[in-house]
């Protein structure tokens, strides 16, 4: 990992150190790394985390395959 | 720390909305301090091969099959990052248990291999589906649950098993 340092305002870091005190969080490190993950998530992906892809999904009106019938597929591709 | 083992059946579901997402969203949300969820690194290559899957059966355009297995390798990146997920390499050991598994039972190899795994890490259950809860229960003293169970039910037994587990 690489570390990094950053300024920011008094009012965010605050808000940071009620996250950590409250126990939500280990520490100030775990919140900004949490944020770039997410900020970052947020520009690569249409939906935000797992269950916004799943609703995204839902919206193809599609019927998906239950995922153990694919992966069994998968098991037998190599099988005679 | 006590370990559930992501057989990649019911890991898949976190990615697809389907029978079993939310009790996998649930079991994933639950890792973190106490409970720690672990998959063989094999898990990686089979999620990716079925997203691509889907692609060739119609069910994703091929621009959402990237996007989704991208998404799901940043995931996987962000669970280990947060000590939720650890992924455990295919060793020597792993493979030589393994085939008894495969001679004995007529378990497909990445059965065996996911069987084997968590055996070996000592997990308190293997989550998986119910086509897989059959295949693999009689192959393993460990605990095989399905997450497409009732919701009410797969915690109740979720939690019956990791209080249990010393």
């Amino acid at each position: 990992m690489t570390i990094i340092t950053i300024r920011i305002e008094e009012s965010y870091y605050n808000e940071i150190l009620k996250l950590v005190k409250s126990g939500e969080f280990k520490s100030i490190s775990e919140v900004v790394r949490q944020a770039i993950i997410e900020f970052l998530k947020r520009r690569r992906y249409p939906w935000r985390d797992r269950r916004e892809l799943r609703e995204y999904l839902k919206t193809k009106k599609k019927k998906f395959k239950p995922s153990g019938e694919i992966i069994e597929e998968i098991r037998g591709e190599e099988s005679i | 720390m006590k370990y559930l083992y992501l057989e990649p059946s019911a890991l898949f579901k976190a990615y697809i909305p389907e029978k079993g997402s939310d009790n996998v969203e649930y079991v994933l949300q639950l890792l973190g301090k106490d409970i720690m969820g672990i998959t063989s690194r094999w898990t990686i290559l089979e999620i990716t091969r079925g997203i691509i899957k889907r692609r060739n059966i119609g069910e994703l355009t091929q621009k959402e099959a990237l996007q989704i297995i991208n998404f799901f390798l940043d995931d996987v990146k962000e669970m280990i990052a947060l000590k939720k997920l650890r992924l455990i390499d295919v060793s020597r050991r792993i493979i030589q248990e393994a085939l008894n598994l495969i001679i004995e039972y007529n378990l497909y190899a990445a059965d065996a291999i996911h069987v084997k795994t968590a055996e070996i890490y000592g997990a308190v259950a293997v989550i998986t589906d119910d086509r897989h809860v059959l295949k693999l229960k009689n192959a393993t003293k460990i605990s095989v649950i399905s997450v497409e169970k009732h919701m009410d039910e797969f915690k109740l037994q979720l939690h019956q098993l990791i209080r249990n587990k010393r």
